[in-house]
């Protein structure tokens, strides 16, 4: 039952060609099944953005302190040091790692207990990482670790190969397509809260979903609603957010 | 990078300005000519407004007279467009009317960065170079930082006519765009519609409004944006609290804490 799992999530993460493939949608996708095959309790993924920096661009779910746990690594953590070294990181209890102080202590106050941090890499480049969380601590199996590494490589693959992959320069213009892809929907998930009166984390379940069910690309729907296109008008009408956490 | 630029800027006993940003692109990366145009919100219309060197000219003028090359290219796919060999098979095609033109002027080796972030688009930087080849990584590496600078700057330059709206060009810094914090960019849009305007004019009045309520930095910049998205602050002529306003001062969503 879980290698059939395994197996399906291998080719999820591999079809590109699949009617509204979206790079972002993709890494989103990625650290929820790696989330669920592990059973632990959080992913995320940083890419870096081939000026110095990493950015949070993809995580199980959309709370704050998480993606703000993400982010901080961008100056000290576990994905900072895959991204640095190339090679994975594992730390099964963060009370007694003494490697990050800081990102330690945010990482417990969220209720973490131990980290792991494997390199996207393309060749040998390591253009980002993917962090798994637990609140258990202790090891993941090396066969566990294993077939994350393997999504990660395989995501990693369809992200960089949207287009044709020839030259290694091409890797920019994948990437920052890629990060501005992750810009594009932060300013469409504050027009769909703005306009429903969502917080942004249901506006980006709502915005998801209403890609998914009409097999449209992520970025795209998320352009028309920054547009205000007709054919998302479904998705700006009052009756677009059905089970949504209304606010006020 | 800003270090690069300001250099450029003192040497000259100038501001800065995007003809410093240009001025650094020519030296750091080898360029022949470098050029900066900007994207109309309004027209579509896409003219020049910096550009380096008397190849650059003639590039630019061609590009917007024909309306296809890299740069085009670069806006229309949100992307930067990498051209190491302008002579090479297929580019031709790409291009039809401007790679034959450009070969004849010189130029091998042509690099386009669209300045956005996300949907805000205002613009490209292009570098053009006389030999064909890749940047380095690191001149790649430069080339980003220079668009984050052309960005910044063009935007500063955007609505400066306004009287409250302008602002010194690093009032943010340059890197302002890259901000690391995705409260900016929701921000933004949650501020477009509040206003009913565009997510440039958006950006600009969240800026604004950073800029006199704080210390003109990123940080206050990422402080106004986390107010709008907390529903604390909202740019609204409706004096009733805002969309996406909530009660409690908690920084985060509905979702339960970790």
């Amino acid at each position: 039952m879980l290698e059939q799992r395994i197996a399906q999530a291998f080719v999820e993460l591999a079809d590109t060609l699949v009617a509204g493939f979206d790079a972002i949608d993709l890494l989103h996708t990625l650290t929820e099944r790696c989330a669920d095959l592990l059973e632990i309790e959080a992913a995320g993924i940083l890419l870096a953005d081939q000026r110095g920096g990493l950015h949070a661009m993809a995580a199980t779910d959309q709370r704050v302190q998480l993606l703000e746990l993400l982010q901080r690594q961008e100056h000290d953590g576990p994905c900072l040091d895959v991204y640095r070294t190339g090679r994975p990181v594992a730390c099964t209890d963060l009370a007694t790692d003494r490697r990050w102080p800081a990102f330690a202590a945010a990482a417990r106050a969220c209720g973490f207990s131990a980290v792991y941090g494997l390199p996207l890499r393309l060749r040998d480049q390591t253009i980002g990482a993917m962090n798994l969380l637990s609140t258990t601590p202790g090891g993941l199996s090396a066969e566990a670790v294993a077939i994350a590494q393997a999504l990660a490589d395989v995501a990693t693959i369809s992200v960089l190969t949207e287009r044709v992959l020839q030259q290694q320069t091409t890797i920019t213009e994948q990437l920052q397509g890629a990060l501005n892809s992750r810009v594009l929907i932060e300013q469409a998930k504050g027009v769909l809260a703005a306009h429903h009166r969502l917080t942004v984390a249901d506006a980006f379940v709502l915005l998801r979903a209403f890609a998914r069910s009409r097999n449209r690309n992520l970025t795209e729907v998320a352009t028309a609603v920054i547009d205000r296109a007709p054919d998302i008008a479904e998705l700006l009408s009052p009756g677009a957010s059905p089970g949504q956490t209304t606010q006020r | 990078m800003a270090a690069a630029i300001a250099a450029q800027a003192r040497s000259a006993g100038e501001p800065v300005a995007l003809v410093h940003v240009c001025r650094a692109a020519v030296e750091l990366l080898s360029a022949a000519a470098t050029g900066v145009l900007m994207l109309s919100d309004y027209s579509g219309a896409y003219e020049p407004v910096q550009v380096h060197g008397l190849l650059g000219e003639k590039l630019t003028e061609l590009q917007v007279t024909y309306g296809e090359g890299p740069g085009v290219t670069a806006l229309a796919q949100d992307r930067p467009v990498l051209v190491p060999d302008l002579a090479a098979g297929g580019t031709g095609r790409r291009w039809p009317m401007l790679v034959p033109a450009a070969l004849q002027l010189g130029a091998r080796a042509a690099f386009a960065f669209p300045l956005l972030a996300g949907r805000l688009a205002v613009g490209t930087l292009e570098i053009w170079r006389e030999t064909p080849g890749w940047l380095s990584d690191e001149q790649a590496a430069d080339a980003l930082l220079l668009a984050d600078a052309a960005l910044t700057q063009l935007l500063a330059q955007l609505h400066a006519p306004q009287q409250h709206l302008a602002l010194p060009p690093y009032a943010d810094g340059p890197e302002a765009f890259m901000d690391r914090w995705p409260q900016v960019h929701q921000a933004t849009g949650m501020v477009s519609v509040q206003l009913g305007t565009n997510l440039t004019t958006a950006f600009l009045r969240l800026r604004a409004h950073a800029f006199a309520h704080g210390t003109a930095n990123g940080h206050s910049l990422r402080q106004a944006a986390e107010a709008v998205v907390d529903g604390r602050l909202s740019f609204a002529s409706d004096p009733d609290p805002p969309p996406g306003a909530r009660p409690g001062p908690g920084p985060g969503g509905t979702a339960p804490d970790l």
